[in-house]
């Protein structure tokens, strides 16, 4: 078993989206609420990393995210899903990494997106290089509110990457519905 | 400014095919997404100024792990194609994404450069993919950052 991280590293399950919130698993999602969610898991294979960025971008498109807003988010993910495939699973064969995101209401009615970067490799406290220590996670933290790096709090394997973006104003009524379905990746 | 010789043999066209790949053989990845030649592109020209001639490096679309390699290699092959007197410029104004290893590209490339005391300029516009990762992590005072090719060989005769 690895060892325990210090206790502000570790995220607490309170802070991760809640399935109640994602609406999954389980009974019929309408389409409103499955555009809410974002599942990906993806073989850790540098090739994915572009994949999962345009993946965050549609899905962010689908809810008319801020487009400055947008792309910090989409450079965050892309730096966490990047770090997983690099080291993650260096001295084991490569599972997946998966990015699983949810959208928030705060309470003065703005919202939020979390996105949980997660691999089951070996877990890794701190960057193992000093180019990500140097430049990954500043990037990550500069481009949210919060970046949170602990142990799944499920006994597996792995380091998950919590990414708590800033809130930003509800969507105008009416805007681009459907505009995430439209993105020709 | 006009492109008076792009370098022989379609330079850039053999750079993409020599250091290409950052998966390997595993093309499980096919179907996922595009291969790296789609996510980025990147050719050399030589370009004359009013009173300077540079090598130029264009760059364009996404530079992360997986194909931050093409452009160490493209830039390391541009240096070796320098005449005395010539700059080189990467132009990544059609980048649309640029992350952490691209950024520790830039870095190592501008202290190659230093090194050999040849002018390197970089060429970013105002839009937000490269400049606000530069930017994010102060490496626009290490950089020498330029709006247009046009401005980095002004600043380069």
């Amino acid at each position: 078993m690895p060892p325990s991280g210090s206790p502000e590293t570790i995220v607490p399950p309170t802070r991760l989206p809640a399935r109640s919130e994602t609406g999954l698993p389980g009974g019929a999602v309408n389409r409103s609420e499955s555009r809410r969610l974002l599942r990906l898991a993806l073989p850790a294979d540098p090739i994915v990393i572009s994949v999962a960025r345009h993946q965050v971008q549609r899905w962010l498109v689908g809810l008319s995210w801020p487009p400055d807003q947008l792309e910090d988010i989409v450079l965050a993910v892309s730096e966490a899903v990047s770090n997983a495939v690099e080291y993650a699973y260096l001295d084991q064969p490569r599972d997946v990494v998966e990015v699983h995101g949810g959208v928030e209401e705060t309470p003065d009615e703005q919202r939020r997106v979390t996105v949980v970067v997660r691999d089951h490799g070996r877990w890794r406290p701190a960057p193992a290089d000093t180019e990500n220590r140097r430049r990954g996670i500043p990037l990550m933290r500069a481009c949210m509110d919060t970046v949170t790096i602990g142990q799944p709090d499920d006994g597996r394997a792995g380091t998950w990457v919590v990414l708590r973006s800033r809130a930003v104003p509800p969507p105008v009524v009416g805007a681009s519905d459907h505009r995430g379905d439209d993105q020709p990746y | 400014m006009g492109v008076v010789a792009a370098a022989p043999g379609g330079y850039g066209a053999e750079v993409q095919e020599s250091a290409g790949g950052g998966a390997g053989g595993d093309r499980a990845g096919a179907d996922l997404g595009p291969a790296d030649e789609q996510l980025v592109r990147i050719e050399t020209a030589r370009v004359a100024g009013a009173n300077s001639e540079a090598l130029v490096v264009t760059v364009a679309g996404e530079i992360d792990l997986y194909t931050v390699g093409r452009l160490r290699a493209a830039v390391a092959a541009g240096f070796d194609q320098l005449r005395d007197g010539e700059g080189l410029v990467i132009d990544l104004t059609e980048v649309t994404f640029l992350s952490s290893q691209g950024l520790q590209a830039l870095v190592d490339v501008t202290l190659a450069a230093q090194r050999r005391r040849q002018p390197l300029q970089i060429v970013v516009d105002h839009t937000r993919p490269v400049i606000r990762p530069v930017e994010v992590t102060g490496l626009d005072d290490v950089l020498a950052l330029f709006n247009t090719v046009e401005d980095a060989l002004h600043a380069a005769s």
